[in-house]
């Protein structure tokens, strides 16, 4: 116990004293706050953003009746002399769809593919149809029939309810994937410095003639990153709780989300995030003790901190694999604290969640002791 | 006593892309050391004497044969032998982002040293080694000669009773040398044991008591420099090296 203290004393130390380590630990979770309300600003300018108005091309001039359809529809109808003339202004992109009329039958020229187009395509589709109907009123008038027996048979309206929000979930997960992030960086980084780089410097050689098993070593190292992981995990959760709350009462498309941050949802994603700290600390040491230089072991970790994208591209495609999904580490941590933040929190899941990560935890923390046992680790397996 | 008993040590050399092949860094050493002497092991590069003192330190583990020291073994007694030794080479690296005190300090407890005995012994060693003015300055940015003051400090602080010594004074200028040889001149004073290798017969010459000499992993002959001249009727270490390894290889053949 005496030499595992005094070996997270000496490497955390070194992380301290190492800007870049110290940079990794500490101001890595200030880019959460910043995405959070990047995402945020941009997901809230997508819902509340100003109508645009679709020019269309006409070879007709609308009535009277029409001009009023056409500006419920955020359209603007300009006329063209003729077929050709429509071609030329499309082409040229000054209008965005066109429309040719023939007695009563109107053809809609448009690309739906395109982002524009899809929504031209549709007020316009709109407009004949409204005012279709409206010539459908006059003729059931002109024949004595009351058109709004016909048309009116039932009302309703529409009442926003609290929920989910998709927008507004992919706010939540992006934290929460920037939050593992961070603690996936930290300890990336001090992994790499502890092993492969104390490899490189040579100081392990003398480290390893002093009255240290190597058990104690891999201990020591294995805790100071750890440590190391909880401090920004600590910092995290911090800033992400606030950015959460601050984008809530600001920005549209989180006032109705159901999420609630209380002592419970604290407590629960800070036990899954410490789990996910051993988990990905002993990940770390037990890739990185493979390596021989600094620079090998940070090209040998650079994909575990891609694979932790990898949930919050599944949750951003709202694709939620089966429940196998709770012993897959990185995948449950993410899928159980965004349930977590959304307060549908599930016992059986978090528990299995932690359980498989310490699991998982100790395993790896015996490989890497077991290849701290072997002069391998110093001498490159010769 | 350090005992080795017919240690062999077997790597694999990669001869091309797939294949590979095993050879001996050691083969079949044996040898013991006596209270207070300072045994040289002699030979050229590729001799095997930096294979050997690994294992003596106990960061390589013999393919054959065994080590013991004061009938310690590493299999059974690991921290007992390592509290009782201390290992320092030509290439010994320190960590450069603490200070010469924090790393006496640190290696202090690692061997348990009580913390006022420990303050006494980095006062002693800082007069002793002259490092008053660098004490707290980071190892890194010291003078080569200043970090290996500092390295031979960190030797002396658990007062051990072997000294595994690889090439100490390779690639330093010649102050820096005499400070490791004083040091081992001393060591011996006070009835140390001290396993010494280099590929300086000079330097050998001068200051061991016996030497092994060594070529191709194998032990060549053992004795005082006065025996191994005399059996190789010559009046240098240098001269006697070729003559016993050409005598080596006719036996062989």
């Amino acid at each position: 116990m005496r030499n595992i203290k005094i070996t997270i004393k000496k490497e955390l130390r070194g992380i301290v004293r190492d800007k870049k380590s110290l940079f990794m630990m500490a101001l890595t979770p200030i880019f959460i706050p910043i995405f959070v309300f990047l995402m945020a600003y941009i997901y809230d300018g997508m819902i509340n953003k100003e109508a645009i108005i679709y020019k269309v091309g006409t070879n007709y001039t609308p009535n009277k009746i029409e001009k009023e359809i056409i500006e419920q529809n955020n359209l603007q109808l300009i006329k063209y002399q003729n077929v050709k003339e429509l071609e030329e202004a499309y082409h040229k992109k000054e209008i965005t769809s066109y429309i040719i009329k023939e007695n009563n039958s109107y053809s809609i020229y448009n690309n739906s593919e395109s982002e524009d187009g899809s929504y031209a395509g549709m007020y316009i589709t709109n407009y004949l149809e409204s005012y279709n109907n409206y010539l459908g009123g006059i003729y059931l008038s002109q024949n004595n029939i009351n058109a709004q027996l016909v048309y009116n048979n039932i009302s309703y309206n529409i009442i926003e309810l609290e929920g989910d929000s998709m927008l507004g979930n992919e706010v939540i997960n992006m934290a929460i994937i920037f939050t593992i992030m961070a603690i996936t960086l930290t300890a990336i980084y001090a992994t790499t410095d502890a092993t492969a780089g104390e490899k490189e410097r040579g100081t392990l050689e003398t480290l390893l003639t002093y009255p240290i098993k190597s058990s104690e070593l891999i201990l020591g190292k294995f805790l100071a990153i750890t440590i190391s992981s909880i401090i920004t995990l600590i910092i995290s959760i911090i800033l992400m709780i606030i950015s959460l709350n601050l984008v809530k009462d600001n920005f549209e498309i989180l006032k109705g989300l159901a999420f609630n941050i209380n002592s419970l949802t604290i407590i629960l994603t800070f036990i899954i995030l410490l789990t996910y700290s051993f988990f990905i600390s002993g990940l770390c040491i037990a890739i990185a003790s493979k390596t021989k230089s600094f620079k090998e072991a940070q090209s040998t970790l650079t994909p575990v901190s891609l694979i932790i994208c990898i949930p919050m591209f599944l949750q951003m495609l709202d694709i939620r694999p089966g429940s196998y999904l709770n012993f897959i580490p990185i995948f449950n941590h993410s899928f159980v604290l965004n349930d977590i933040f959304l307060g549908n929190i599930n016992t059986n899941n978090i528990l299995i969640t932690t359980i498989t990560s310490i699991i998982y935890s100790l395993i790896l923390i015996y490989i890497i002791i077991k290849e701290y046992k072997s002069e391998k680790i110093l001498f490159d397996g010769n | 006593m350090i005992k080795v008993d017919k240690v062999s040590k077997k790597f694999n050399k990669l001869v091309n892309k797939r294949k590979k092949e095993e050879f001996y860094a050691n083969k079949d050493i044996t040898f013991e050391t006596k209270e207070g002497e300072i045994l040289g092991i002699l030979g050229p590069n590729g001799a095997g004497k930096t294979t050997l003192l690994r294992m003596i330190a106990g960061i390589m583990t013999p393919s054959a044969g065994t080590i013991t020291i004061d009938d310690f073994n590493y299999h059974n007694d690991e921290i007992k032998i390592k509290k009782m030794i201390a290992f320092l080479t030509g290439n010994t690296k320190l960590y450069k982002d603490i200070s010469a005190y924090e790393l006496l300090k640190m290696t202090s407890e690692y061997y348990e040293i009580p913390n006022d005995k420990s303050e006494e012994e980095i006062k002693k060693l800082t007069k002793k080694f002259s490092m008053e003015s660098f004490l707290h300055q980071r190892i890194g940015s010291l003078s080569t000669g200043q970090t290996q003051k500092v390295a031979i400090a960190r030797c002396l602080i658990h007062n051990p009773n072997y000294y595994i010594l690889d090439e100490p004074t390779n690639g330093l200028d010649i102050i820096s040398s005499k400070a490791i040889l004083d040091m081992i001149r001393e060591e011996k004073e006070n009835n140390k044991c001290i396993l010494y290798s280099t590929h300086y017969m000079e330097e050998a010459e001068n200051i061991c008591d016996r030497v092994v000499l060594m070529d191709k992993g194998k032990i060549i002959t053992i004795g005082t420099p006065e025996e191994i001249r005399k059996k190789a009727h010559t009046t240098n270490l240098r001269d006697a090296f070729f003559i016993l390894t050409k005598e080596n290889d006719h036996e062989k053949h």
